[in-house]
């Protein structure tokens, strides 16, 4: 193994490591949907809301990189421009798949770190709800005109 | 001689582990579920423009776009020292959704070429990341939005892409 403090999760036992694949698989999609719902509920709600939601957490993760000095990125580039330009753009996607796939290999120190990895699956979790007492807040409002 | 069958079931599970058929199978998989992604895509375009709702298919028109000049991108940053014929054809490849089922046979037969930036595993990886950052993901978000907004006119067609984006996403969070 590579990396066996960080991969350490996978068993050697090839039926445990297949289980371990497809609960990975598992974990992804339902978060994937989740998260999906969230987002479509807060733009169902206000398209404005959804981009403010989306916009303040990318914003929040770039400064949190910065004020840590870890916003480059770690392949070897030339030129200062490309070098900011790679690396925001890989953040950015790097950000968007942990947001929408909890993808636990972008735990790496390289990549999200730790304790951003578990604040975006904390958010990822608790987002549907959030999104949910706009989404009801809106119906409950046309409901309240319809019945006026 | 009472160990034996110890000792070789070790050595066969580590022939196992080791071995590329595992590999072969996942990214296989993975092609395949890409594919049909992209293809459920595309027909749930045409359902939205059957059903008067163009503004969203240009969206995911739009977002299929993007995902293709992406991957076009490392293309050329890919095969930049590479003959104009290999260029051609690579581009030709990400331009008829062909680029996934590319990748995972490159990388099920350990293809090794001079002259490229990175191996074919990173190079999957990096049309994956692509993939899901700008196909799979928003367009999931969309087409749910849209099932939310419009039911009726978003029919099932939808909630069956909304399905398979959902499992391609998983899959390949899990593969990489």
């Amino acid at each position: 193994m590579m990396q066996p403090n960080f991969y350490g999760y996978l068993p050697e036992d090839n039926t445990a490591r297949g289980q371990c694949f497809f609960l990975m698989v598992f974990i992804a999609s339902v978060h994937n949907i989740s998260r999906t719902i969230s987002i479509a509920l807060l733009a169902s709600s206000s398209k404005t809301l959804a981009f403010a939601f989306f916009g303040c957490e990318m914003v929040f993760y770039v400064l949190i990189k910065l004020l840590r000095r870890d916003f480059i990125y770690w392949p070897p580039l030339k030129g200062k421009a490309v070098v900011f330009i790679v690396s925001l753009f890989a953040r950015l996607i790097i950000k968007t798949i942990v947001d929408f796939s909890g993808c636990f290999h972008m735990r790496h120190p390289y990549e999200l770190g730790g304790i951003m990895f578990s604040v975006t699956l904390f958010w990822a979790q608790l987002s549907p709800f959030v999104a949910l007492t706009f989404y009801e807040g809106d119906a409950k409002e046309v409901r309240t005109i319809g019945f006026v | 001689m009472e160990n034996f069958d110890v000792f070789m079931t070790v050595i066969a599970n580590r022939l196992m582990r080791d071995s590329l058929y595992g590999t072969m199978l996942r990214v296989g998989v993975g092609a395949i579920l890409s594919s049909v992604d992209a293809i459920t895509d595309i027909l749930v375009v045409a359902q939205y423009y059957r059903e008067g709702l163009e503004d969203k298919a240009k969206i995911l028109l739009m977002m299929i776009t993007t995902n293709v000049i992406i991957q076009e991108i490392i293309v050329l940053l890919q095969y930049r020292k590479k003959p104009l014929r290999v260029i051609f054809t690579e581009f030709l490849t990400s331009l008829f959704f062909l680029r996934p089922a590319m990748d995972a046979y490159r990388v099920s037969i350990n293809y090794e070429t001079p002259e490229t930036v990175i191996d074919p595993l990173s190079e999957l990886i990096a049309n994956k990341n692509t993939e899901l950052a700008t196909e799979s993901i928003p367009g999931c978000i969309l087409q749910f939005y849209v099932w939310l907004r419009n039911p009726t006119e978003a029919g099932i067609t939808t909630l069956i892409s909304i399905g398979i984006s959902a499992l391609t996403t998983g899959f390949t969070s899990a593969l990489m």
